[in-house]
């Protein structure tokens, strides 16, 4: 590809977000490809050197924030008749309650994810109450109740909800990086999205 | 290593390569890239961070009948990297000690 193609490219896949950001990354990017050059390579090697379109997007749409790709996705991108205004206002009902249909089923399987681990947290901290608690239930059966083979019976369940209570605590770590790593995929695919329609108008 | 950890020590770095004398973006790949790795595509959104940390500043410089971005460390950037150096003081004396031991 040769400089001036994969500039057009990157600045067409960029023309979601504002201009401010979206020249000083073309910007950078040719400059990058000119000190290739200066250094031997071939352009198209110096393009080739940059690594893929979609990596260099997405490094730049991370740095940006959400509201900034919204705020320049509502600002109208050509001057708006005055009848698309009224039938934007009338049709209202419809694409007002899609759009927010589609933020309420995107965050509420989010909310479920955490849900789910969130009971794994519960599970964890009951299976290690339970566990601890098993001791001074134990002696008491054992004391006054002069039980020694319920009390026995009981330390032994205790001592194995504190086992799998530990091997728990390890799951919930796991879980918790997971969702967190989740929710970042989730922010980058909805500034795709937006850019995306960007493009597309 | 966590991809956070690293995305501070990258910033830290690209810091250092800039303290004694303003670079542009390839220089400071070429020198970064001596002991860590670190892209084209890896760099712009550190320098992105910085600049907005008020951490660097950024003047454009004519080039070869170009425009190249000189990158300069700010007071602030400079206060970081002190910061940074003591934090690891630190650490290399715990690891030091934590060596000590294993090797009684």
């Amino acid at each position: 590809m040769t400089k001036q193609a994969f500039l057009d490219a990157l600045s067409k896949r960029l023309s979601g977000i504002p201009q401010e950001d979206r020249s000083r990354s073309v910007e950078y990017y040719s400059e990058m490809i000119e000190e290739h050059i200066d250094n031997g390579l071939a352009e198209e090697e110096a393009v080739a050197a940059l690594g893929d379109m979609e990596e260099i997007v997405n490094q730049i749409l991370e740095e940006i924030p959400l509201s900034k790709i919204v705020r320049e996705r509502m600002r109208p991108q050509r001057k708006i008749s005055a009848l698309e205004m009224v039938l934007i206002c009338v049709g209202s009902p419809v694409w007002l309650s899609l759009l927010v249909a589609a933020v309420a089923i995107v965050i509420s399987i989010y909310a479920s994810i955490w849900s789910v681990i969130i009971s794994v947290f519960a599970t964890t901290i009951a299976l290690l109450i339970t566990g601890v608690a098993a001791f001074p239930a134990a002696l008491f059966l054992y004391i006054m109740r002069k039980n020694p083979l319920f009390a026995t019976c009981m330390l032994g369940a205790g001592a194995v909800c504190a086992g799998v209570g530990i091997l728990f605590l390890y799951v919930c770590g796991v879980l918790f990086k997971g969702g967190v790593f989740l929710g970042a995929k989730i922010l980058l695919a909805t500034k795709r999205c937006f850019v995306k329609k960007g493009v597309e108008q | 290593m966590d991809v956070q950890l690293k995305r501070g020590l990258l910033e830290i770095c690209v810091l250092a390569a800039i303290r004694k004398q303003d670079s542009y973006g390839y220089q400071i790949i070429k020198d970064v890239k001596e002991y860590v790795e670190l892209s084209e595509s890896t760099l712009y959104p550190i320098l992105r961070r910085l600049e907005m940390a008020q951490l660097l500043c950024v003047n454009s410089v004519e080039y070869n009948g170009r425009i190249r971005k000189y990158y300069h460390i700010t007071e602030r950037g400079k206060e970081r990297l002190a910061e940074f150096c003591k934090e690891w003081q630190e650490l290399l004396a715990i690891y030091q000690f934590v060596k000590k031991e294993e090797e009684k």
